[in-house]
């Protein structure tokens, strides 16, 4: 890994510079408080000092849908895998990158994904730091830091972005524009050393993940569950923004006028009704607080014993999106009473 | 712009249908020729398909011939019995011989046949569910010199719900205590009345030296299970296979965890040690 340092004033050359290379995708302003990722147009629509996109930067590799396969008697059958230009994502957070790791692993279990791989090796990450605010729950989760994934990052500084250079795609995209990188002085490496210690003693949420896989299914049958059932609403709003849920369903359609025939798939939420139906009519999670339930146990235990982590990344997006209010830290803190 | 990767995993195989045979009202037997050979075992699945209807998991109901040739034409016939039980599956009872299904697998582990070496063998089946029991009763068959007994408990709704009535009487003749009953009996029915768990006395078996194999609806596995391991059947030796919704076939679309498993690529063949571990039923 090699650090180097860029003016804050000269980013947009460098930006200018990617995005004449690469397809560039960056946070913009979207509402009044909301972000989300899109292709750049403009330096001065870049948001540099944003929380979280609305949807994390998964769509871009794992679309919400999209066409796998196509069949037609005289065309025969097709993987539709789509040719992405090579595309550079800036401005993500350590938290999505963690995000990003985990789907990684996701769709390389059990085989690799071409589609899910086809698009994702095509994407390169410049991460960029940020400041907690009261939905993040990253220092809890350990996803408050990142090392790996990403290409370059940006630790933002007083004047200058300490950029750590991860891979050697990281280390081609400085040399687009060599001129504007220098070594880290003394100065700025004391000043990196602060902003850690600052950025990590203002997070005011925080979650007690000590023994949560035991506690889980120690209160496998507690009353809480049958408590949030009562008010989720079972709209699967807190996966879709999810960075690491995977899920998803699989269908067919056809163009009779065409005679083509579509494998489709598209995201789908483990609290749906008919999520876990079989044919014949059985449901292995018919009731609500079982629906409700598996999304905690899968993200905090069943993920955790298959890979070795836990899959929230304390991104806050669930907490914040939920328009019954229910909050993850406020459920896990009742299971730890 | 379109790609054809040959290694990509969710690429069916074009299987001709080269007969289909009706076994009751609403399960049909679909005998297919894919135009690539597949190595599969017992307990296995594949995921069968119709272009415009969709995919569905679906276990394989023969098993594979022994050094079976690969010939030019592709490969060797694979039975699969599916009953009409939703829209896929409905859709799928449409094609009759000579038209196309389209399947990729096999996926998920398979039976361990090998336990029963040396051991009594007793099988049993509810419903459908013998159809992924039945590659186990041949492959039982054919390693008899191995396997001390074979029984075969077996129950349904009704007589016609009955399916593979034709094996039912050839494994009779060869030798497996075959034991049939029925939840509710027709005309001409004089055999036993009730769920298979009422049979056990029927069964011959030593239960603590024997290997079960069960498939079935949930209920009827659920008692199955606590009923031979009251009886002294170690946990390891009670196997069963489960069901469950799945889309993908590959650990991936997330419709059949359970616990920290997924039944695709986990299961679908667990024993009773399993099943209590991860909580599966």
């Amino acid at each position: 890994m090699i650090f180097l340092t860029i003016e804050k004033a000269r980013l947009r050359e460098f930006l200018d510079a990617v995005s004449n290379e690469f397809r560039l995708i960056v946070p913009e302003k979207k509402g009044k408080s909301t972000y989300i990722f899109k292709e750049y147009t403009d330096f001065s629509r870049v948001a540099l000092e944003f929380l979280r996109t609305i949807i994390p930067p998964k769509r871009f590799f794992f679309p919400p849908c999209e066409t796998l396969l196509s069949y037609s008697e005289r065309e025969g059958l097709t993987a539709v895998t789509e040719d992405i230009p090579f595309t550079v994502i800036f401005g993500v957070h350590p938290c999505d990158l963690h995000g990003v790791n985990i789907l990684d692993r996701a769709f390389s279990y059990g085989g690799r994904d071409s589609f899910y791989w086809s698009r994702r090796e095509r994407i390169g990450f410049i991460g960029l730091s940020c400041l907690p605010d009261r939905y993040c729950l990253c220092k809890s989760m350990h996803t408050d830091f990142i090392e790996d994934v990403y290409d370059l990052f940006l630790y933002t500084l007083d004047n200058v972005y300490m950029v750590s250079v991860r891979t050697a795609f990281g280390d081609d995209l400085t040399r687009l524009k060599s001129a504007l990188f220098k070594s880290p002085t003394k100065k700025e490496i004391l000043e990196y050393k602060r902003r850690i210690k600052e950025r990590d003693s203002m997070f005011t949420r925080i979650m007690d993940i000590t023994n949560l896989a035991d506690l889980l299914t120690l209160e496998y049958k507690s009353e809480v569950w049958e408590e949030y059932s009562r008010s989720c609403l079972y709209c699967g709003s807190c996966v879709m923004v999810c960075p690491t849920c995977q899920c998803f369903d699989v269908y067919d359609t056809t163009d009779l006028t065409e005679g083509i025939s579509y494998r489709i798939r598209r995201w789908d939420a483990c609290m749906r009704k008919d999520y876990a139906l079989v044919a014949g009519g059985h449901n292995f999670r018919e009731d609500r607080p079982s629906r409700f339930r598996f999304r905690y146990l899968h993200k905090e235990i069943g993920f955790a014993e298959m890979h070795g982590r836990p899959t929230c990344t304390g991104c806050g997006r669930c907490s914040e999106t939920c328009p019954a209010g229910i909050d993850m830290v406020e459920v896990v803190r009742r299971i730890r009473e | 712009m379109a790609v054809r990767e040959r290694n990509n995993i969710y690429l069916p195989v074009k299987a001709e249908v080269v007969e289909k045979r009706h076994l009751s009202a609403d399960v049909s037997l679909f005998t297919v020729r894919p135009d690539v050979p597949f190595d599969y075992r017992p307990g296995q699945f594949f995921m069968v398909s119709l272009w415009g209807a969709g995919e569905v998991p679906i276990s394989v109901a023969s098993l594979r011939k022994e050094g079976a040739k690969r010939s030019q034409q592709g490969g060797d016939l694979i039975e699969f019995c599916i009953r009409k039980a939703g829209k896929v599956t409905s859709l799928i009872h449409d094609v009759e011989k000579g038209g196309f299904l389209w399947i990729r697998g096999p996926y998920g582990r398979s039976f361990p046949l090998e336990y029963a070496t040396g051991r009594e063998m007793l099988v049993v089946g509810g419903g459908i569910g013998l159809a992924p029991l039945r590659p186990v009763i041949q492959w039982a068959l054919r390693e008899r010199n191995s396997i001390k007994k074979v029984s075969l408990l077996y129950g349904a709704r009704t007589p016609d719900d009955l399916i593979f009535r034709d094996d039912l009487k050839r494994w009779a003749e060869s030798g497996v205590n075959v034991v049939l009953t029925v939840d509710r009996a027709t005309d001409g029915w004089d055999g036993n009345l009730g769920v298979v768990t009422t049979l056990w006395h029927k069964s011959e078996i030593d239960f603590r030296e024997a290997v079960s194999f069960i498939c079935g609806p949930e209920v009827m596995i659920r008692s199955a299970i606590n009923d031979l391991f009251f009886f002294g059947m170690p946990e390891d030796r009670i196997i069963t296979t489960l069901e469950a919704h799945m889309k993908c076939g590959v650990g991936k679309c997330g419709h059949c965890y359970a616990g920290r498993l997924y039944i695709c690529t986990d299961g679908p063949v667990f024993s009773f040690r399993e099943i209590k571990e991860h909580n599966l039923l």
